[in-house]
């Protein structure tokens, strides 16, 4: 019993060795200026999670358009050039694919049709 | 309460000028309850301005404004408690980069710079300070908030969200544990518990000087 009572004389010891401190003259716009820098950072924080969440958001879609399968069966990463061959007559693509200074001719100078393997 | 509610609602608006009035109005309470929660004068500026940031973007959350002293403690205690903490780690690393010794001459050559009233009421904080450093720093902040700031059991039943004989509980579990610290500290050395709890001041060692 004792010995509570002396912890409550610590304690108020205590208390009064703490006395309520005047602020210093720093303390209130101390105040104000974190304020402002954690504003500041908030709103480079959201902004940062807009950009990452819209750059997810596009990897997402980007992802499923190319994973997707066109309904007639064509790679979405085919060229115009490929969907041609596939769906022409095979002398007009070989046409459109000759480059200059690349073309074989033939004797009469005319370009000649190199079969695929 | 120090300010009417109405001021609260001005501030929830985004008032700044009404917000500065809170902080006028409760930053010499809040100092004082942070330096006996945390027992660093040094620091107390600091963590009470944390206290009023903390307080500035939640305070929209508050939905009835006579709930704001609560809210405010709780605030107080969150800030002190992560100090706490952060303390707690800093020092950890700090104690064990030296020696024992090392620590007490530290502790001496600091003691014998303080003018006796200053001494004396360094060396109940350091007491007192190391006999709460026997519970937990949450139970550390209960115990002070309930023995040295006097709030009763149903204000901090608002402040912690629990119901009171979970508090009773707590409280009187850290109680016991500085208590046997206390009892300990007492057949150790005798004198000097009797110095701080006698209401005598302690004239300074002139073994340190």
């Amino acid at each position: 019993m004792e010995l509570e009572q002396k912890l409550d004389r610590l304690f108020a010891a205590y208390r009064s060795a703490f006395p309520d401190p005047a602020p210093s003259a720093a303390f209130t716009p101390g105040i104000w200026n974190k304020i402002e820098a954690r504003r500041r950072q908030t709103f480079v924080m959201s902004w940062t999670r807009k950009l990452m969440v819209a750059s997810a958001s596009l990897c997402f879609v980007f992802g499923m358009f190319l994973i997707t399968p066109f309904p007639n069966g064509a790679s979405p990463l085919a060229t115009y050039l490929d969907f041609l061959d596939d769906e022409h007559d095979r002398e007009v693509v070989a046409e459109l694919h000759q480059i200059p200074g690349q073309t074989q001719l033939d004797e009469a100078g005319q370009p000649i049709l190199v079969e695929e393997e | 309460m120090l300010v009417d509610f109405e001021l609260v609602k001005r501030a929830q608006g985004g008032e700044d000028a009404a917000y500065n009035q809170l902080i006028q109005a409760y930053r010499k309470r809040i100092l004082g309850t942070i330096g006996r929660l945390i027992g660093k004068p040094e620091d107390v500026e600091d963590v009470a301005q944390e206290v009023f940031v903390r307080l500035y973007f939640s305070l929209d959350q508050l939905r009835e404004p006579e709930m704001f002293e609560p809210w405010l403690h709780r605030l107080t205690v969150n800030s002190a408690y992560d100090y706490l903490r952060k303390q707690r780690r800093r020092n950890e690393s700090r104690m064990s980069d030296l020696s024992e010794q090392q620590v007490v001459m530290a502790d001496a050559v600091a003691s014998s710079n303080r003018n006796i009233e200053d001494n004396r009421k360094a060396q109940v904080r350091e007491l007192v300070g190391s006999l709460l450093s026997e519970v937990s720093e949450e139970d550390r902040l209960l115990l002070t908030l309930k023995e040295v700031e006097g709030l009763s059991l149903k204000e901090l039943e608002k402040v912690y969200k629990v119901n009171e004989n979970a508090l009773k509980v707590r409280l009187f579990r850290a109680r016991q544990r500085v208590l046997k610290a206390f009892g300990r500290l007492q057949g150790e050395n005798a004198v000097l518990a009797e110095h701080f709890t006698g209401g005598r001041a302690v004239e300074p060692d002139s073994s340190n000087e």
